[in-house]
């Protein structure tokens, strides 16, 4: 390779990992708030689930 | 019926499901990837790379002189800067709703800033993770106490300390009253900061400011494309993350008063079961004192006797009689408290 | 504010209630004398922490350099825990309670509550940054300008006692109320420690040419002041409107 042009994208080649490093981390910041966010919707789903067998017993109780 | 209103109150709260503005999460999401997408392309293909150190020699390629060195790291700048104005536009919101809270004491608006609070977090953290990269690239160190950095670390600082003041108080009332004072207190003292540490320089290390000023239309698109999308991302993320929480919430709230319900309920059936035990024992007495009338205008000793034995009797059933009115009034009172609710 | 659209009895009245305040605490502590004795001795244990880590530099020169963030982290520690104790006498005998059954106004009371802190902090700051100068300055030639490190110390200390107020109101019946403190407090404080520091160190080294940045600084710290003083009086309400 000409050794000018070697120069002149000296700084390129290192600064490649940390380029896509950072692209990759804002995303992956970004998705662990997301991840964070199913997670506690969910929790919600199965705490609606068990809300709703709460008062389905509770109504059985009720009729017998 | 007086159960269901405090549900639909609460409710009203949240934001509206499946209208207008929740086609325009999903409209303002698609945007945003898309605009983001277009960014990160244009930023390694069309904008033209950053000039950097000057070459030992220069040197003609392509039929241009070229002096320097070409700098990749400035492509964080197309995602990190917009990244970093979506985190303090959400805090302003965050802060909005803050005040909102305050004047109107509508929990809804405790929900809404505690969830601007959140994506603000995880904006500022995505900023941080870009920014630090690029700062140990081109100056070679994790971390300088350079102004831009000191201040930006500083509020991250003040958010986390944020969750940990929401997590340190139980009562969802003063919860919610205090986060919000800090949240305000937080969002004034960010500029602030900001403001001193750029207008004074500290005086041991002096500080390389770098400017990126007057960017030439192929790169400033890209930026634009990336703040744009960004701020539709933010909007969507925020939005979407509300639904999560208000849902959350509800289903707390739901369970605690089934809860409580259920503890009335069985406080209710104990003092069903004490009123007929106490019923009972009036009857027993009742039974005891008239037998006891019947002997005494004969035989005094004997009189005496049973009276002392009723008395004994008389005795328990006041005491139970004292008890139970203090016992009998709080499903009245809980009842009280549920309609006000 | 409120005073002022309330007719004068008004006014005098809620400098009276102000007077009340701040005598009973000023009274209290004289009594006890628990926030200022621990206060100073917590000052020393940390110029003790200093020698230690500063045994090895020897040279006196040097730390006039980095004397002004010493004495500065010296006070930002102080003070946290003052502040951290100014509420507990209150919480342990109910007695905030009591004051806020009053009616008395709820600036009033921040305004009381914030002017003792400062009294206690200036307390103590006039024993503990004599003894600074004492421990680690006494071999260095001071600048002529040092007496000008007053300045920033009064805006820094006002300051201190305004937002430390606020935020000591709000986490005293928190779990781990200590440590909630500060991180609450550092970060808020943040620019005005930055400001007080850069002031201070230009008063100690005396250059000749860097005046300008010791008025900008002390400029912004009283920015910081008004505005930082004016928020926790309008929000200091919801803290304690219980």
């Amino acid at each position: 390779m000409d050794p000018i042009l070697a120069e002149v994208y000296s700084t390129v080649l290192p600064a490649a990992p940390f380029v896509i490093a950072a692209y990759v981390g804002i995303w992956i910041a970004l998705f662990a708030y997301v991840f964070v966010l199913s997670r506690r919707a969910k929790r919600t789903r199965e705490d609606i689930d068990a809300l709703r067998e709460a008062l389905k017993s509770r109504e059985d109780r009720l009729k017998e | 019926m007086a159960a269901d209103s405090p549900v639909r109150a609460s409710s009203g709260g949240s934001p509206a499901r499946g209208g207008l503005i929740d086609r325009l999460t999903f409209a303002a999401l698609v945007l945003g990837v898309l605009l983001t997408a277009i960014d990160v392309v244009w930023t390694f293909t069309l904008a033209p790379m950053v000039q950097g150190a000057e070459l030992s020699e220069p040197a003609i390629i392509g039929g241009t002189q070229v002096t320097t060195k070409l700098l990749l790291s400035q492509k964080i700048f197309y995602l990190h800067v917009p990244v970093a104005v979506a985190s303090f536009v959400v805090m302003f919101f965050a802060a909005l709703w803050a005040v909102r809270f305050l004047m109107t004491k509508d929990r809804a608006f405790d929900l809404r800033s505690k969830t601007a609070m959140e994506v603000t977090l995880a904006f500022i953290v995505a900023t941080m993770i870009s920014g630090d990269l690029w700062t140990r690239f081109e100056w070679g160190v994790w971390w300088v106490w350079e102004p831009r950095l000191t201040t930006y670390f500083i509020l991250m600082l003040l958010v986390i300390g944020y969750f940990i003041l929401r997590n340190a108080l139980d009562d969802p009332e003063r919860r919610a009253r205090f986060c919000a004072v800090f949240c305000v207190v937080a969002f004034i003292d960010a500029p602030i900061s900001f403001m001193i540490t750029r207008l004074v320089p500290s005086s041991i290390h002096p500080v390389v400011f770098r400017t990126d000023s007057g960017l030439p239309p192929m790169m400033l698109i890209p930026f634009l494309l990336g703040l744009f999308g960004m701020l539709f991302i933010a909007f969507a993320l925020t939005r979407l993350a509300l639904r999560i929480n208000a849902d959350a919430q509800e289903v707390e709230d739901l369970k605690e008063r089934l809860e409580e319900q259920d503890a009335w309920k069985s406080r209710a059936a104990a003092d069903a079961a004490f009123e007929r035990l106490r019923a009972g024992a009036r009857e027993a007495v009742a039974a005891d004192e008239a037998p006891a009338r019947a002997d005494s205008p004969d035989a005094s000793t004997t009189g005496a006797a049973t009276g002392a034995a009723a008395d004994g009797a008389g005795v328990s059933t006041t005491a139970h009689a004292e008890v139970a009115p203090a016992d009998s009034e709080s499903p009245d009172t809980h009842l009280d408290s549920s309609q006000e609710a | 504010m409120a005073q002022d659209s309330k007719p004068g009895t008004m006014r005098v009245s809620s400098w009276r209630q102000y007077r009340a305040l701040l005598l009973k605490d000023l009274r209290q502590e004289v009594r006890t004398r628990e926030m200022l004795t621990s206060m100073v001795v917590y000052a020393l244990l940390v110029l003790t922490i200093y020698g230690a880590a500063l045994a090895q530099v020897g040279d006196r020169v040097e730390v006039v350099s980095f004397a002004g963030g010493l004495l500065w982290a010296l006070i930002i520690f102080t003070s946290l825990l003052g502040l951290n104790r100014s509420f507990s006498h209150e919480t342990e005998s109910g007695c905030l309670e009591g004051i806020l059954l009053a009616p008395v106004d709820r600036a009033v009371v921040f305004l009381a509550k914030a002017t003792s802190n400062l009294i206690f902090l200036a307390l103590v700051e006039l024993i503990t940054v004599p003894l600074f100068f004492l421990f680690f300055l006494s071999g260095a030639e001071l600048a002529s300008t040092t007496p000008m490190m007053l300045l920033p110390l009064v805006v820094g200390t006002i300051g201190v006692a305004g937002v430390g107020t606020l935020l000591s109101t709000m986490t005293i019946d928190t779990r781990g109320r200590d440590v909630l403190l500060a991180i609450l407090f550092i970060p808020v404080v943040f620019p005005l420690l930055y400001a007080c520091v850069s002031a201070t160190s230009v008063a100690l080294m005396g250059v000749e040419g860097t005046f300008g940045t010791f008025w900008t600084s002390l400029a912004l710290a009283g920015a910081y002041d008004v505005i930082m003083i004016a928020a926790a009086w309008g929000l200091y309400e919801f803290v304690v409107d219980a």
